[in-house]
């Protein structure tokens, strides 16, 4: 099972290190960009009052900036970063099993003294190796960068964010390597995973635009992934965990007993 | 106890019968050749052999075991190879080599294979030619030492001096006592090599012979043009049969022995003549309709 996850990692190291890299470029720019931001953080907020506080909370911003991790947590951790994250969560779930179906190089995994099982968690390991890889450089990387530009920061406060990321991609990387285990065809498994965060993030939006749509929050991943409480308050509430945690290990059950359960040649 | 035993294996995928009823045993130490043509069910039949896909109904049994329930452990006994080329793009024939070999063992032979072979491992699969990409299924197939090799197609795209000396590997494994399961739809290549074959068509076995018994159908079309003026019926003979005729010749298919039909030409002045072995689908329409 680890020949097999250390292989899978070996052979999207450089997709991996280009994720990170990615994520660290854009942790820096907002890093580098975040002291003359501060110096204009009176007249940006006064800006910010005058938005309806809902529509700032659809858009990541639950407030004014009080200091870097509120502005992280909203120019950072807001958006762009978890679209990092499910690319390369999605990506690596495709690469799992579905391409291996796909291209037919399955059959070479299949041919080998290795139960299907161990096949499966082998990749499974793999993916969760690059989310840990990604979370943490990509995260903790903003530690050093806050040192460099002389920023004031609380250091536990990115652990929770780690912490936080981590949950969000392993309930992700749940619901995509389920579709891969059921999809012959990776770009199924993209479209997927695409179409439900899209719905999901959209269903987040209404939620907080609309009082009668409020309770719908609670089937969006982006509803329990709370950056600015995690940033700012250095707190993750106990049903993202309940919620996230439960996604991840039902989803990956299913993906195990489908795929040993499919016909896995095409 | 046959090496390998089949028992009323079905594949449906939907309403499409792949594999449709088809039981047969290999014995311990035979070379068994699966023909059919293309679409038959013959790859089907061996990725359930392989339990790369589960059977609608029916069993197999290798070794003894249970290819299903004893899965895991059959493979390490089983050498497979793919009827189509499956490989990483991105690694060598190297990385390929190591990561089965890290799982399914050393191999005693690979060494010698490799250089037997002419294979050069450190080239990426993406710059291989097809020819090469086969050779590195071979090595594969027959790393780890394995007492059965179920191998579909193995001289696909090999240039016929490479696939004597796959023929060459193959029979020194069946002096070792090993068994070989090898599917082909080339009539010539199981002759050759083969005790026993199993014809299948339309997801059915239409026979299992001895390969002197196959060999006894043997079946050639051609076509003759003569100079001047011919008799056609100085031609007819058992088997020899006129498919279409024109001014100059005809076209016709002779089964069994082409040597009463070569004496009889020799008497003519032939302008173009041309024969060949009929196809699979024309032997099967002729002796397993």
């Amino acid at each position: 099972m680890l020949i097999i996850a250390l292989r899978a990692l070996k052979d999207k190291k450089i997709f991996l290190l280009s994720f990170v890299l990615g994520g660290i470029g854009m942790a820096w720019m907002y890093a580098a960009l975040f002291p003359t931001i501060a110096k204009l953080s009176e007249p940006y907020n006064k800006i910010l009052e005058t938005f309806p506080k809902s529509l700032l909370q659809a858009f990541g911003f639950e407030g004014a900036f009080t200091g870097f991790e509120s502005y992280m947590s909203a120019e950072h951790f807001g958006f762009v970063w978890p679209i990092m994250l499910i690319f390369l969560i999605a990506s690596f779930a495709g690469a799992s099993i579905s391409r291996e179906i796909e291209k037919g190089t399955m059959e070479i995994l299949l041919s080998l003294p290795v139960s299907r099982v161990k096949i499966f968690f082998g990749k499974y390991l793999s993916g969760i190796a690059a989310l840990c890889v990604f979370v943490t450089f990509s995260v903790l990387a903003i530690i050093p960068l806050a040192e460099a530009y002389n920023i004031n920061y609380v250091v536990s406060h990115f652990f929770t964010m780690s912490l936080l990321g981590f949950l969000f991609g392993w309930a992700i990387f749940g619901l995509s390597v389920l579709f891969s285990a059921i999809f012959s065809d990776k770009s199924k498994v993209y479209m997927a995973t695409g179409g439900i965060m899209i719905g999901m993030y959209v269903i987040r939006i209404v939620s907080i635009l609309s009082d009668k749509l409020d309770k719908l929050k609670y089937f969006s991943f982006f509803h329990y992934y709370n950056a600015p409480d995690a940033l700012s308050k250095n707190s993750i509430a106990p049903e993202t965990f309940i919620v996230f945690i439960s996604v991840a290990v039902i989803t990956t059950i299913l993906a195990a007993v489908w795929f040993s359960k499919r016909d896995a040649a095409v | 106890m046959p090496a390998i035993e089949i028992k009323n294996l079905k594949k449906y995928f939907r309403k499409v019968k792949a594999v449709d009823g088809i039981s047969l045993a290999v014995e311990k130490g035979e070379i068994f050749g699966f023909l059919g043509p293309n679409g038959a069910g013959k790859t089907t039949t061996i990725r359930c052999m392989m339990d790369f896909i589960r059977p609608t109904e029916g069993k197999i049994n290798i070794l003894g075991f249970d290819a299903r329930k004893n899965s895991v452990e059959l493979k390490k006994n089983i050498g497979y190879l793919s009827s189509d080329i499956y490989l990483y793009d991105e690694w060598t024939g190297r990385e390929h080599i190591d990561f089965a070999a890290s799982i399914k063992g050393p191999s005693p032979r690979l060494v010698s294979l490799i250089k037997r072979l002419d294979f050069n491992p450190k080239a990426k699969v993406k710059t291989l030619s097809t020819g090469n990409k086969q050779k590195l299924n071979i090595i594969l197939a027959l790393l780890g030492n394995p007492d059965i090799l179920i191998l579909d197609e193995p001289t696909r795209g090999l240039d016929p001096l490479l696939q004597n000396e796959i023929y060459a590997i193959l029979q020194e494994f069946q002096k070792e006592g090993k068994t070989i399961f090898l599917s082909s739809h080339n009539l010539p290549e199981v002759e050759r090599i083969c005790g026993r074959v199993g014809i299948i068509r339309q997801g059915k076995i239409a026979a299992v012979e001895r390969i002197g018994d196959v060999k006894s159908k043997s079946m050639h079309t051609g076509h003759i043009s003569f100079e001047g003026a011919f008799n056609k019926n100085d031609f007819l003979a058992e088997g020899f049969a006129i498919t279409s005729e024109n001014a100059n010749g005809f076209f016709f298919t002779i089964r069994g022995e082409i040597n009463p039909f070569l004496n009889t030409l020799a008497k003519y002045r032939v302008k173009d003549f041309e024969i060949a072995h009929a196809n699979l689908e024309d032997i099967f329409l002729t002796f397993y309709k």
